[in-house]
């Protein structure tokens, strides 16, 4: 079943469709969600919240945007409602002048996704959500600001240090593999 | 190989990667809370309709048996106890002759009462009621005084005509005849009044003439009926003032970078009916038809994908372990800015039920009224005109804009009338009506109490 067709069949709120698309992109979106919780059981409640939104704003999606990202973006937009956009506050600031290391071992490449994913899900609440945003899903840090209500520079530094926490932890890594 | 190079690499792979879920589980989860609700909203709907047809149909089938009852001489006491007695006043009439007197006597004695129309009593108010109440009274006995002269010669016709027993409270005992009968019509009971003179006193002017002092004992006016219809025919518009300030979760999940709502702007027409109690208290209903319409403009970011011949299509481990990645044509997800503009339509469907009083002076009345109007969503639609010319109508699902189809609000108006005719009036009805909803869905535009502001134009026929 092709994607136009299931986006037609659930705006007219057929549910054989309705459960084709939760079939067919559950999966990926729960990479998403799981990249923004603390742990599978959050994420499974976000994407479940998720999908409910999805399905009653599916009227507005316009096609000419792409479906997936559509829907990526009410998964973070929920990921982010359900912790309640505050944790990022309880960390600290002040690395914008952070310089991250332009060598990196291209045995990093190796990793795979579950284990990028654990690296990313190791960080700090608000470093993860900054990551996610800026790396992952390609915000700039003024969008990010108003995501999360947050100024540019505290984005930026958050992702700086984002950034070092996260390559120290590969670093590590790799020393304990080697 | 540089970080960026890293986190790009990776950040595509995970856009890819689809983890494990239990998706049969999940859509079993899902699957209750986008059903749409289907309410039963057909019956309760049109109980309170229903309610006060069966209490209109009580109090028009109360008034009509008591007009039917009219009709029945035998009734008739029934009616005139329940008329509203006026001031009794004395009237000298003309010198008479002395041995006349027992003639005029026995006149008023066999026809002492005489109907006239209600129009053709005075002014209530006006300074020379008294006297003109007189004159009218005066003028009224003489004619049925000349109409008695004639009768008493032929005593048969009297006994012809209908002796009515009056009343439980005045024992009153009026003959009529046929002249008074033929004004107890089913149509104009309403419109006439009864006046009853007799001989107050005589006062002798000379050995020949005597002046009877008339007294009008009693002006019996008939009472109003109980209750009163109306029909009527409203046409309005509406402006409802609605805050936005907590939509803010729809702005994210469709990513609008700038959004400018509308108030919502609505047109209306509907039939009323209306019983009026004769204390002036009135319950009106009807049916009502409204479509509120809401302009949205907004600068919409959609994702879309544009074709690049740097995207990373592969990636290559070479002998030494190094993995290179190899850039070809691919595709990349770009985002585009679109300016659109939406226009929402909601038309409801509403059942009214108020309570009101009328202040009446002379042709100009006053009525506020409060009450609740029950809404029902009869169609949701709308249409959207996007910068690039493709323009799109969409309907909007029941269950996407309303948990339920039904709702109340409640209203506040003040009929402004004027009696035009006797029975047809036209008015301006300003009016406040509230949404006090059961719409909670989070996505919803008419989710919250929104407030109307409106006036109608009203015409309408009594009966």
């Amino acid at each position: 079943m092709d994607e136009k067709t299931i986006i037609v069949g659930c705006k007219k709120g057929i549910a054989k469709y309705q459960k084709a698309l939760v079939l067919k992109y559950s999966g990926m979106l729960m990479t998403v969600a799981r990249r923004y919780s603390y742990d599978k059981s959050y994420a499974k409640d976000i994407l479940q919240e998720a999908f409910v939104k999805i399905f009653k704003s599916l009227d507005r999606y316009e096609e000419q945007g792409a479906f997936e990202a559509w829907m990526r973006r009410i998964v973070i937009h929920t990921a982010l409602k359900y912790f309640d956009k505050s944790s990022f506050k309880k960390e600290h600031h002040g690395l914008e002048n952070y310089e991250l290391s332009q060598d990196v071992p291209k045995v990093f490449l190796k990793f795979n996704e579950e284990e990028i994913m654990n690296y990313i899900n190791q960080l700090p609440d608000g470093y993860k959500q900054v990551f996610n945003l800026f790396v992952i899903e390609g915000y700039s840090h003024k969008e990010i600001g108003e995501i999360l209500n947050i100024g540019e520079s505290t984005s930026r530094s958050q992702l700086a240090r984002a950034r070092k926490i996260l390559q120290n932890q590969l670093i590590s890594a790799k020393k304990q593999t080697a | 190989m540089n970080w960026n190079f890293f986190e790009n690499y990776h950040a595509r792979k995970l856009k890819e990667y689809s983890s494990e879920v239990n998706a049969e589980e999940l859509w079993q989860a899902i699957e209750p809370q986008i059903q749409a609700k289907k309410d039963r909203h057909g019956l309760w709907f049109l109980f309170p309709l229903l309610c006060l047809g069966a209490f209109s149909y009580l109090a028009f089938y109360t008034t009509n048996t008591e007009l039917e009852e009219e009709e029945e001489p035998s009734m008739v006491s029934t009616s005139l106890n329940n008329m509203v007695v006026q001031e009794a006043k004395h009237v000298p009439l003309i010198p008479t002759k002395t041995n006349e007197i027992s003639t005029v006597k026995k006149a008023l004695s066999s026809a002492p009462s005489f109907f006239t129309e209600k129009k053709d009593l005075p002014e209530k108010n006006s300074t020379s009621y008294k006297k003109q109440l007189q004159n009218l009274a005066l003028q009224k006995t003489l004619q049925n005084l000349n109409t008695q002269n004639s009768t008493i010669s032929t005593k048969s016709n009297l006994s012809e005509s209908r002796t009515l027993k009056q009343n439980k409270s005045n024992s009153l005992e009026t003959d009529f005849s046929e002249k008074g009968n033929s004004f107890i019509q089913k149509e104009s009971i309403s419109k006439l009044a009864i006046i009853r003179p007799t001989i107050f006193k005589q006062e002798k002017l000379n050995t020949d003439y005597t002046i009877p002092v008339l007294e009008i004992e009693k002006i019996i006016l008939p009472s109003k009926r109980l209750f009163s219809f109306s029909l009527g025919f409203e046409i309005g518009l509406g402006y409802s003032i609605k805050d936005y300030s907590e939509d803010t979760e729809n702005m994210d999940l469709i990513n609008f970078m700038k959004r400018i709502e509308s108030p919502l702007e609505s047109t209306g027409a509907g039939m009323t009916f209306e019983v009026k109690h004769r204390s002036n208290f009135f319950l009106q209903t009807g049916i009502n038809y409204s479509r509120f319409n809401q302009r949205i403009k907004l600068d919409q970011v959609i994702p879309g994908t544009v074709q690049t011949e740097n995207a990373i299509v592969e990636l290559y481990t070479n002998s030494n372990g190094e993995v290179i990645p190899i850039l070809g044509l691919g595709s990349e997800t770009v985002e585009r800015l679109y300016k659109l503009t939406h226009y929402n339509f909601h038309e409801f469907i509403s059942v009214p039920i108020m309570l009101g009083y009328e202040f009446k002076k002379k042709s100009l009345s006053l009525s506020p009224l409060i009450g609740i109007n029950f809404n029902l969503v009869h169609n949701a639609n709308g249409i959207q005109f996007s910068g690039n010319n493709i323009n799109s109508k969409f309907d909007l699902e029941d269950s996407d804009w309303f948990d339920s189809r039904t709702s109340l609000s409640y209203h506040i108006g003040l009929g402004i009338n004027y009696q035009l005719k006797e029975s047809f009036n036209i008015g301006l009805k300003p009016y406040f009506n509230f949404q006090k909803n059961d719409i909670n869905s989070s996505i919803n535009p008419l989710e919250q109490g929104f407030k109307t502001f409106g006036m109608s134009i009203i015409s309408s026929y009594s009966f």
